[in-house]
């Protein structure tokens, strides 16, 4: 016991030899980024989560992406984007030429072979890939003029293809498949041909890549982008480092995956939110994004902090499910619609970090914007006139409204679900609740696990939902959540369908000429404020902070928002 | 002997929760995927059949099957959920599984000849199945799977519904191959990341190991001290003031303390004496003392939310404990008799005190294993707790239920040696068998 005692003497000793100061790590040239996740691998062709690919962004290249500045399609590895021209099938072909010095990290060149083993991977069999085999469905031929020069020719003419044709990793041959176990299968047979799954070479190949996916050694992953992997502790960190003499030095005028400026990114795992601002205003980390409103304005003051605020490239709505006996009459959809307090739930919920967006687009598309369509605010009383019209009235004097349906008395009763965890859909739906109130109509607002919403969306369960959709600075596909095709079952959980709109959203994607598919793309907007399967309501921001040694840190409305090589 | 059927039972219960999780994990898959998932299309299908043969799903689930004569024991093998129920409420309407199979066998001979367009047609038809609509859709244009079609929807056999039929599957059914790799320590791949799920497990045991020994000890070292002091000197200043803070320790959520520490010794707006996070960076040019240094930085306060409860909690339990023996007579002989005071603490009193010890060592040791979930998670110590968490929230499911199995063979451990510690402390606590033998 007396020993104890005396250890436990020694106790606050260690306790203020602990408490010198905490160590800091000289990070003059490092950026620290925080992340809420650990990475399942640094390899973006397989990556499922947001560190894979932002990380993988950053040692892999595409031929071509959207530049974060100029919000245009800008060659990486390309040039410059694909040169476009159709065949007689009226099918496209995009012929993209490399930048002559592109190299991997281990200096050798990428060729035209690396491209072709890059688009066969997403087609393999067995191999973990993303969806790639999906994605890049349209891929039909890809034919070489020389090793600088090829040709991807797409299954149709959509005008969409010109970035998606280009938007894939390239990964170096030489190293993913030293063995050419992929050099006998075409594109053509990996694409078609359902036995492959049973074939050595490609259950062998699929082995070997699928291991590599998971492998935490600097080899693993050699890219043609500006950093290298250095060190990664698993659920703690990865350190990313900048290669010496990076071929793409050259180019660090032409748009943002050229420049690399951080010597060092580090990506800090830091689970808890709370914990990362405050690692943020301990100076532990560099940069933290996608912060909370109430942390926002809790660091907003900090002397060593900066706080930025950027519009994201999204739109957020409510949706009905018109399968719904109720909600198929689209005057009722639109008596929802009027009754929506659209001001109360940017001032209240989003606490004015948002703004009113009544279209499916971001509001950075301006010029695709249908801005002669006449939105209304909240109007209850247009709401509970609309009603009437409709035959709703409160027949039993039980304060809801009532319908004969079928020869059955319907009371006006709506659900609205969203998904736990979502804190502003959950006061809209409460918002919503009270407004519907006061014309009559009861609202039950219930919370679903994730995926059980997901389901429940997709079975056509849910009679009324918030959703949300993030975009890109390209031509808008309406297909996923307006097409009848991807009705029942699909993303269009709205279950809307509209015939004339599938073929003007057909149309949209297989007309080249800019000037006609604006023309087509507001028309879409008319139909849908019209026919209101779903009432889009806003745009968000987003929050973001760093810590005042940062000097260059320009902040972009496409996510993640920041590129991390161009911090200083 | 409890411990190996209890066993037995967690084991089948951990295994048939992961079965029913398999298909969220396809959908979930498919939800987090950046290129998501228009249509399906032959590959894909085929793909996934692949990968649900890789996982062993193909294989039948236990080693009976009991099912409607109607019904079959290979539906598991579909992996669409959509198709599988159809087929499986087709079946179930119509009574005849062979036929509703040999209508299935037929479509997926006809889906290789198609184009991609008309795949992904006849899958989606195939999903929107419906016994009660004609056949419509693509199936029309395909006189074969059209005939079939009608001829399902003439025919009823519903008797069958009512027929149960046992079927013995041998020892190859994957809850056998499951519990063979389980005993051989060999605990699967990650569903998420694919990385082996032992060696995620062996990566986090370490840092929890190390937490929660180091909190234990910190625990007791000093709350037994405290309450034997406090239990004697009932009356001190110290011992009142001890009886208070300890009550509002044992009061005080533990991610509160872990957030207020945070916030007063490490973010800087008060003091910045310790990291807020993890367990640092250690340098390739560190010395062994410069890495036990940072470590133990990093630990400090972690160690200090882990163990505050314990010790108010042990503190109180085992200072009622003392009181209660200190008023037998016992103690009062051994005083009579001479024996000094510290002598009657630790050779007597100790012992028959230790009873709520060893109740709180029985629940302690499978927490010693899988960790404690908040203050990993707030300080993002890679440990048990902060992995449960994660495979949780990323539903990691074999990751998931390997953890929920060490766990529940841990508390049997410890249950068993809390028992054994009993026995020991006070050989008047007998095995129930012994006390029936006695009566």
């Amino acid at each position: 016991m007396k020993k104890i005692i005396y250890l436990l003497s020694f106790s606050p000793l260690f306790f203020a030899l602990a408490c010198q100061q905490a160590p800091k790590i000289d990070s003059t040239n490092r950026v620290i980024i925080r992340e809420k996740n650990d990475a399942a691998t640094l390899n973006p062709v397989a990556a499922s989560d947001q560190l894979s690919a932002y990380a993988g962004m950053q040692i892999f290249q595409t031929l071509t992406n959207i530049d974060f500045k100029t919000e245009k399609i800008v060659g990486v590895l390309a040039v410059a984007p694909p040169e476009i021209s159709y065949d007689s099938a009226g099918k496209m072909k995009a012929t993209y030429t490399l930048k002559e010095n592109a190299s991997f990290g281990n200096s050798d060149k990428v060729t035209f072979e690396d491209i072709l083993f890059s688009i066969k991977i997403n087609f393999c069999p067995l191999v973990s890939n993303s969806n790639g085999a999906n994605y890049y469905s349209f891929i039909e031929e890809v034919t070489a003029k020389d090793q600088q020069t090829f040709t991807i020719t797409c299954n149709s003419a959509a005008v969409l293809n010109e970035l998606r044709s280009g938007d894939f990793f390239v990964l170096p041959k030489n190293q993913y498949d030293s063995l050419n176990l992929l050099q006998n299968f075409s594109l053509q047979r990996l694409k078609t041909d359902s036995n492959l799954t049973n074939n050595d070479s490609i259950i062998l190949f699929a082995e070997s890549f699928n291991s590599s996916l998971i492998q935490t050694n600097p080899s693993s992953f050699q890219g043609s982008g500006p950093y290298q992997l250095k060190k990664w502790q698993k659920g703690e960190r990865i350190i990313l480092e900048r290669k010496k003499d990076w071929w793409g030095d050259q180019y660090q005028q032409e748009n943002t995956y050229f420049i690399a400026n951080a010597e060092e990114l580090q990506f800090e795992i830091i689970n808890d939110n709370q914990t990362a601002v405050n690692a943020l205003k301990a100076g532990e980390i560099d940069v933290l994004n996608y912060v909370s409103q109430n942390d926002f304005e809790k660091i907003e003051n900090s002397t060593n902090i900066k706080t930025l605020e950027c519009n994201q490239h999204d739109f957020n709505y409510i949706g009905f499910n018109c399968n719904n006996p109720i909600l198929k009459e689209r005057k009722f959809r639109k008596a929802i619609e009027a009754s929506i307090p659209y001001e109360k739930i940017i001032e209240v919920v989003y606490q004015n970090q948002a703004e009113l967006n009544r279209l499916p687009l971001a509001l950075q598309q301006s010029n695709l914007r249908n801005d002669t369509i006449v939105f209304k605010g909240q109007d209850l009383e247009l709401a509970k006139k609309m009603l009437a019209e409709l035959g709703w009235m409160d027949s039993n004097g039980n304060g809801t409204l009532d319908k004969m349906i079928d020869g059955q008395l319907v009371e006006c009763e709506l659900q609205y679900h969203y998904n736990s965890g979502n804190d502003e859909r959950k006061a809209v739906g409460y918002l919503l609740k009270n407004e519907l109130n006061k014309i009559g109509i009861s609202l039950q607002v219930n919370e679903l696990e994730w995926l059980t919403y997901l389901k429940a969306l997709k079975n056509n369960e849910i009679m009324l939902f918030m959703c949300g959709t993030l975009t890109l600075p390209i031509t808008p596909d309406f297909t996923s959540a307006l097409h009848s095709s991807s009705a029942n079952g699909g993303r269009n959980y709205a279950n809307y369908q509209n015939y004339a709109l599938d073929s003007l959203i057909e149309n949209i994607l297989m007309e080249p000429n800019q000037q006609l598919r604006t023309v087509m793309i507001k028309k879409v907007q008319e139909i849908v404020a019209n026919d209101a399967p779903y009432i889009y309501l806003l745009g968000t921001k987003n929050r973001f902070a760093h810590s005042n040694r940062l000097k260059n840190v320009p902040v972009y409305s496409i996510r993640p928002h920041f590129w991390a090589a161009e911090l200083y | 002997m409890l411990i190996i059927p209890s066993l037995g039972i967690m084991s089948l219960f951990v295994f048939y929760v992961a079965q029913f999780s398999h298909q969220d994990l396809l959908l979930q898959k498919e939800e987090n995927s950046f290129r998501a998932v228009q249509n399906n299309t032959l590959q894909e299908w085929e793909a996934s059949y692949a990968k649900a043969e890789q996982i062993g799903f193909h294989h039948p689930s236990f080693y009976f099957s009991i099912f409607r004569k109607s019904s079959s024991d290979t539906l598991n093998r579909i992996q669409d959920q959509n198709i599988r129920q159809n087929l499986k409420n087709l079946a179930y309407q119509i009574g005849d599984w062979e036929k509703v199979n040999r209508f299935y066998a037929s479509i997926k001979t006809t889906l290789p000849t198609l184009t991609s367009e008309d795949q992904q047609a006849l899958i989606q038809d195939l999903k929107n199945l419906n016994l009660t609509t004609p056949a419509s859709g693509i199936f029309i244009q395909f006189p074969n799977l059209s005939t079939q079609f009608k001829s399902l929807q003439t025919t009823t056999t519903e008797l069958n519904n009512f027929i149960p039929i046992f079927k013995w599957n041998g020892f190859n059914n994957q809850y056998h191959q499951w519990l063979k790799n389980v005993l051989k320590g060999s605990f699967g791949k990650s569903l998420v990341d694919a990385n082996s799920v032992n060696e995620k497990i062996n990566n986090a045991i370490y840092w929890t190991l190390l937490l929660s020994i180091v909190s234990l000890l910190i625990t007791f070292s000093i709350a037994i001290p405290a309450a034997f002091y406090s239990s004697f000197n009932p009356n001190s200043l110290m011992s009142k003031t001890m009886d208070k803070l300890f009550f509002l320790f044992y009061a005080i959520p533990n991610f509160w303390i872990a957030t207020l520490l945070i916030v007063f010794f490490a973010s800087g707006d008060y003091l910045d004496w310790f990291p807020t996070y993890g367990l640092g960076f250690i340098q390739d040019d560190y010395s062994t003392s410069q890495k036990v240094w940072l470590r133990v930085q990093h630990l400090t306060l972690p160690i200090i939310a882990l163990s505050y409860g314990s010790i108010a909690f042990v503190y109180k339990q085992l200072k009622n404990s003392i009181q209660q023996e200190l008023q037998k007579d016992y103690i009062v002989t051994a005083k009579a008799k001479g024996l000094s005071i510290s002598s009657i603490k630790w050779g007597q009193l100790f012992k028959n005190a230790s009873f709520p010890l060893i109740t709180m060592l029985g629940g302690i040791i499978p927490a010693l294993f899988s960790g404690s979930f908040i203050i990993e998670y707030i300080f993002s110590i890679p440990g048990m707790g902060k992995l449960s968490i994660e495979s949780i929230l990323s539903r990691d499911f074999s990751t998931i239920y390997m953890l929920l199995l060490i766990a529940t063979f841990f508390s049997m451990i410890g249950l068993l040696i809390a028992d054994l510690l009993y026995y020991f402390a006070d050989p008047r606590v007998q095995l129930s068998s012994e006390n029936k033998e006695r009566k």
